[in-house]
């Protein structure tokens, strides 16, 4: 395939392909180097003793014992830990009051396991133990165990607002109020958190396993102090993220604390419990609804109460908001969140942030209403969903200021349902006798993009290969792979001829980092501008030998210049790199990419046909449908895998993943693999999913792709739950759809 | 074959060279070993065999054949490596060539993030070598290994695109015979060649704690911190090895893994492949024994319900001789058991005939790989006329041990075999069973759930 630098607006050489990831070598013979799999001579293991109390005070803590242990390093607490609070966090890396059953309480390195094992069980603890509440709405209730000062509520109740809901709900011909749970819920990545860090002086090295190394980098340029030129994180390879690595933690801040006081290098790698109990995974929600409809199937109020249980500290997350006032046009529409810390483990912005239990409640109720107005589910839907034109917020505010462009959720819908052979459906939910009931459900969901500041590297070579470093990274969504080719096809430069550093603060410019949908239009866009610096030199440096044709005049392809009125006169990139004697430099930023009035936002339409069987209360997915807007695909291999795993993920969340905790001691019930059941190749045939690229094209990402990332886990909950409605008649408003709960919902009578 | 009380180093081949270690902390794992020399492909996901991203690979006797077999080295004792050879991923690819299954991961997509990637290129190059295997690689070999990225259609696609091993340096090794796997004994871990030296280590040395396959072991030392000073593996005794089937009876020997037993038994009933696939994964069936599995005496173990329903007996060894115990009479409470110190399960017995209709079922949240909430095996024989002649209802996670409801069993026998036989059947197991509630499920569910499966028992009878 030739390759052939792109004037904007013309034909694409490399975007929009097929292929497999650019260091898939890398990762298939196990050379690819995850931050666990670091090792510098010297370096000390470390260990964290954790609170086996849910909330406490300490009271007492003695480690004298642990230090004289023959090959410990370093021991701390809170005695010695920096008074600095972690990035997005209320919490300090130690503390002398522990707020969740697993909070890190004391810290040691030492030369090897076996002996940071041995001297942990040495260190003493007296605890002064505090009263615990496990659950968001208690918390705010008055007389509730406190956390903090200012009590439970993290800030104000987050607020949007458009219209007059209670006018708009007595103005309703039908109106319907509802209660939907999502509980905690596991959402990690295969590789537990990881860090090494090694102190030069007052220079920090962290390698870290996290998708955000600026925000790290800020964390603890912060905490010590030190100047931003004296911290580099490095988060080369990370074996999934999903969001629980996206902002700062203590696992960073306690790596390098422990390397500072011992002068050695230090890795601290999480077990899986401790992953599992000590990250950011995914919050529970409790959202009651109130929604009312016209007679003429148009949407008029909706009203949610939002209950967030943020665990013990993390403070920056998004929450919801998205569902509620972005896909469906209302006249009235109020959301209140409630972001409420309570004395389970920390839980922060996860695949999708809010938005899979937004959508479980948003899409959940969508159905509820249509079905007892005697609606098509589907035509309900398309009659209310925004469309191009349509008013629409540009923040995370009420009032609708922007104007909808570029987007495809209708489209979305009526590709999924001429798929699922939508009118297959049962007319009458719970028709089907017999003991396996098959029944047919939808989910719509959308989500912005892109949102903050990106910057990427592009260096070209004196050989003619092409170097893209970025500080955001790649986390398995393949952006080393994606962003090359954005390079690739502005420079005309095969995609062969790419070498990419992820992840890396001192080689790349400042970047957000890899969430939220952001790392191909954020990131992406930086680099198709440090292309383009990088181009314009190219071509200004071949100019003189192709007699001084104006560098508009020429065009690269397979690395070779040509002057494209005359392809006879060529000079290949290589010769004139040679001949210019330094390599080509482009560095690229972007700040906010959405401006003006116009708004656009990614979505995606989910259909599911389920199988209930009415004796064991298994159910079985028989064909699912993932139908998502994605701008124009950079790669069509990466974005139709991006959607069969998210919507894996999706799945996954109504068959398992609930952390749950013994209201009596504040324990995780389910901190392992066993208790959690990630689902395995057997569990969902990934032969029933069918991904759908619905053609489009953005706006603001380079060559008019968008992001993806978080939106195929979304719509899971809520399209399995409406099936199994349409299957058994029986509607499930709290995940997940066990079979004991199937079992006993089937039991109970009928609601007419 | 040496005395087992002959020292010797511990030794192994790893990757095709010969590997020494002077001094092996008898708790460590291979997982530890390979990565602290740099092997650092394998990755822990988990260290409790769920995850399958430490995944190995081993040169194993199969009935005579050599075979590579993908393991969890997050449950291997070192010690336990030797006289073995071991490939890891790192040897696959030969002077910049990928191996057949590396080349197959990725150019189907399937790494993402990559951390699960070496994992599963060793259960697929296993599969791929799988010696007498036709048509395209089987996707069942992949269920130990979990990704959390792609959602699997990749590594499917990676999987059905392989055919035939290549003629390299891999296909050779097969048809030579599998490292033999002798007495070991090294400071903290031995590995005796007969049953009675066996029960000597344990009689002399009263720490001494044995192993089998590890695979609950190895979870427990992870995840819980337990160490033994000494391991005393039964990997070498042939007798525990052994598999016969005659007109009378099948005899299991309590240390063959799981995988071999579903190999070995060529007339087994097709409830045994039903079982077989519903237990844990393939990493963990090829180190899994039923010596550990029935010795752990864990109420939701699955070996205990399939094995009661066929009416099955211990041998048990030690060095006070050996005697033969009904399973029935095995468990004496909540992870007890009639074994004596020093003594060991060396084999069971299933006598024949085989009852003519054997199911069993699991419900467990998940699948595939995952503990069981309820396991039940059903047995039913009738004479000519229809009536029960013999029937066995054999439950696990519904009482402190797993058990046969006798009194139902009593409740059919010789009546017909009908609705109303079911239903007698769940009344004597609304009465009886005293389920525990967990987070696994309440006791009202197991209760509910055990009913339901005697029903769908006598549904899906043969009509
Ligand atoms: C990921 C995973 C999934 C699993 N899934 C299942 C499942 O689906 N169903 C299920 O039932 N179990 C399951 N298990 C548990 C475990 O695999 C089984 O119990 C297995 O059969 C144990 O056998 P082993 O040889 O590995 O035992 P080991 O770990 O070697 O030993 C277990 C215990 O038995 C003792 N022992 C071993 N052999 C003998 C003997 N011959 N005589 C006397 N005592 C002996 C040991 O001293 C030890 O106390 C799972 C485990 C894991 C890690
Ligand atoms: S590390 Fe997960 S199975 Fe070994
Ligand atoms: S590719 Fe990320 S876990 Fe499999």
């Amino acid at each position: 395939m030739a390759q052939q630098n792109t004037i904007a607006g013309g034909p694409l050489n490399v975007v929009g392909k097929r292929g497999p990831n650019i260091d898939a070598v890398e990762r298939v013979t196990g050379r690819a180097k995850y931050t666990g799999d670091i090792d510098i001579p010297g370096m000390l293991v470390a260990r964290v003793l954790r609170s086996p109390r849910p909330h406490a005070r300490i009271a007492a803590i003695d480690t004298s014992k642990a230090e004289a242990v023959t090959g410990v390093r370093a021991v701390m607490t809170y005695k010695d830990a920096p008074k600095v609070m972690i990035w997005g966090s209320r919490q300090y890396a130690l503390n002398d009051r522990v707020r969740f059953k697993g909070e890190a309480v004391a810290i040691l390195a030492a030369v090897d396991a076996e002996t940071a094992d041995r001297a942990l069980k040495l260190i003493t603890v007296e605890y002064e133990p505090l009263p615990f509440v496990l659950d968001p709405e208690e918390a705010l209730k008055p007389g509730a165990p406190q956390l903090f000062p200012d009590g439970n509520l993290e800030g104000q109740p987050r607020m949007l607002n458009r219209g007059d809901v209670e006018q708009g709900l007595k103005e309703s011909d039908k109106v319907i109020e509802r209660f939907y749970h999502c509980p905690t819920m596991w959402s990690g990545g295969m590789e537990p958190r990881a860090c090494v860090a090694q102190w030069d002086g007052d220079h920090l090295t962290l390698w870290a396993s996290t998708q955000a190394p600026f925000r790290v980098h800020g964390s603890l340029t912060a905490m010590f102090n030190v100047p931003d030129a004296n911290v580099r994180v490095i988060s080369s390879y990370v074996g999934g993220g999903f969001g629980t690595k996206s902002a700062p933690h203590t696992d960073e801040a306690l790596a390098a604390m422990l390397a500072r006081k011992a002068r050695l290098p230090v890795k601290l790698q999480y077990t899986r419990e401790e992953e599992i109990l000590d990250s950011n995974t995914r919050f529970e929600t409790k959202i009651y609804v109130r929604l009312g409809v016209k007679k003429d199937m148009t949407l008029h109020a909706l009203d949610v109460k939002a209950y967030i249980n943020q665990g013990a500290y993390h403070t920056r997350l998004g929450g919801l908001g998205n569902q509620s006032t972005h896909v469906y046009k209302s006249p009235h529409v109020r959301t209140v969140q409630y972001r409420v810390h309570t004395n389970i483990p920390n839980t922060g912005p996860t695949r999708g942030v809010g938005d899979p239990q937004e959508t479980f409640a948003i899409e959940s109720v969508m159905d509820e209403i249509a079905i007892e107005m005697g609606w098509d589910p589907m035509e309900f839907r398309l009659k209310n969903i925004k469309r191009n034109g349509d008013p629409i917020a540009r923040g995370a505010v009420g009032t609708e200021d922007g104007r909808l462009v570029a987007q495809a959720l209708d489209k979305c819908i009526e590709a999924g349902a001429s798929r699922m052979q939508w009118n297959r459906r049962n007319a009458v939910a719970g028709s089907p006798t017999g003991t396996k009931a098959r029944g047919i459900g939808i989910a719509c969901t959308e989500r912005g993009g892109g949102a903050g500041l990106a910057g990427a590297s592009v260096r070209v070579n004196l050989d003619g290969s092409v170097h893209v470093l970025f500080a955001s990274t790649d986390i398995g969504q393949g952006s080393r792979t994606t962003l090359s080719m954005i390079a690739s096809e502005v420079l005309g430069i095969p995609l062969s001829l790419f070498r990419t550093t992820a992840g890396d603060t001192e080689m790349a410019p400042y970047d957000g980092g890899s969430y939220g949908n952001r790392t191909l239009q954020g990131t992406g866009r930086a680099v198709e501008a440090a292309a383009r610096a990088c181009l314009q030199q190219i071509l200004a440096a071949a100019s003189p030998t192709l007699n001084n044709a104006a560098p508009a005049d020429l065009e690269i392809r397979d690395s070779i210049i040509r002057v494209k009125a005359d392809p006879a006169r060529q000079v290949k990139v290589a010769d004139v790199m040679q001949r210019r004697g330094r390599s080509v430099t482009g560095d690229g930023a972007t700040a906010a990419l959405q401006t003006g009035v116009d708004v656009e936002r990614t979505s995606g339409a989910h259909f599911v046909e389920v199988e209930v069987d009415k004796e064991t209360g298994k159910v079985h997915i028989i064909k699912y449908i993932s139908a998502h807007d994605v701008g124009r695909p950079i790669n069509v291999t990466i974005v139709e895998n991006q959607i069969e795993g998210g919507t894996i993920q999706g799945l996954a969340l109504t068959q398992g993943e609930e952390m749950r905790f013994d209201e009596r001691t504040g324990a995780c019930l389910t901190g392992s693999f066993v208790d959690l059941k990630p689902p395995t190749a057997l569990d969902f045939d990934p032969r029933v999913i069918e991904a759908i690229i619905v053609p489009n094209e953005g706006t603001t990402g380079p060559f008019g792709g968008k992001g993806l990332g978080e939106n195929p886990c979304h719509p899971g909950m809520a399209a399995v739950a409406n099936a199994i409605y349409n299957a058994t008649g029986v509607r499930l408003r709290e995940v997940p759809f066990t079979r004991a709960k199937i079992l006993r919902a089937l039991s109970e009578p009928r609601r007419t | 074959m040496a005395p087992a009380t002959a020292a010797q180093p511990l030794e192994f081949l790893l990757n095709g060279s010969p590997v020494h270690v002077d001094t092996a902390s008898p708790n460590m794992t291979l997982l530890e070993f390979l990565r602290a020399r740099g092997l650092t492909g394998a990755k822990e996901g988990c260290a409790e065999g769920e995850c399958g991203a430490c995944a190995v690979v081993l040169v194993a006797d199969e009935g005579g054949r050599t075979a590579f077999r993908a393991v969890n080295s997050c449950l291997m004792f070192l010690p336990m490596a030797a006289q073995q050879e071991i490939y890891t991923v790192e040897s696959l690819a030969s002077h910049g060539a990928l191996a057949d299954a590396q080349r197959a991961m990725a150019a189907a997509g399937g790494s993402q993030c990559g951390y699960c990637t070496p994992g599963f290129v060793m259960s697929l190059f296993a599969e791929h070598y799988r010696p007498g295997r036709t048509g395209p690689c089987d996707t069942l070999a992949l269920a130990g290994n979990l990704c959390r990225c792609t959602g699997y259609r990749p590594i499917r696609d990676a999987a059905l695109a392989l055919g035939a091993p290549p003629d390299d340096r891999f296909r050779r090794r097969l048809g030579q015979a599998s490292p033999a796997i002798g007495a070991v004994e090294i400071d903290g871990f031995a590995r005796p060649s007969t049953v009675e030296a066996c029960a000597d280590i344990l009689a002399r040395d009263p720490s001494a704690a044995l192993v089998s396959g590890a695979t609950d072991l190895g979870v427990d030392s992870n995840l819980h911190g337990r160490r033994w000073p000494t391991l005393v593996s039964v990997e070498g005794i042939s007798e525990l090895r052994d598999f016969s089937e005659t007109t009378t009876g099948v005899t299991i020997g309590a240390g063959l893994p799981l995988t071999d037993i579903g190999r070995a038994w060529r007339e087994a009933p097709p409830v045994l492949a039903e079982w077989l696939t519903l237990f844990a994964s393939p990493l963990i069936r090829n180190r899994a024994t039923l010596g550990g599995n029935l010795a752990t005496a864990s109420p939701i173990g699955d070996a205990a319900p399939l094995l009661l329903a066929l009416d099955a007996s211990l041998r048990l060894a030690g060095s006070g001789g050996r005697r033969t115990v009904p399973l029935a009479a095995f468990f004496t409470g909540y992870r007890k058991t009639v074994l004596e110190r020093g003594e060991l399960i060396a084999a069971i017995e299933i006598p024949r005939p085989l009852p003519a209709l054997v199911r069993f079922y699991k419900i467990a949240k998940r699948r595939l790989d995952d503990i069981s909430t309820v396991a039940a095996a059903m047995a039913i024989d009738q004479d000519t006329a229809g009536r029960v002649r013999r029937a066995r209802f054999a439950f696990g996670g519904v009482a402190a041990t797993p058990l046969r409801l006798v009194e139902a069993e009593q409740a059919v026998e010789g009546q017909p075999w009908n609705e109303a036989a079911v239903e007698r059947v769940q009344d004597v197991i609304q009465r009886t069973l005293t389920p525990m509630s967990d987070h696994r499920g309440t006791k009202e569910f197991r209760l509910e759930v055990s009913k339901s499966l005697v029903e769908k028992f006598w549904w899906e009878r043969p009509r």
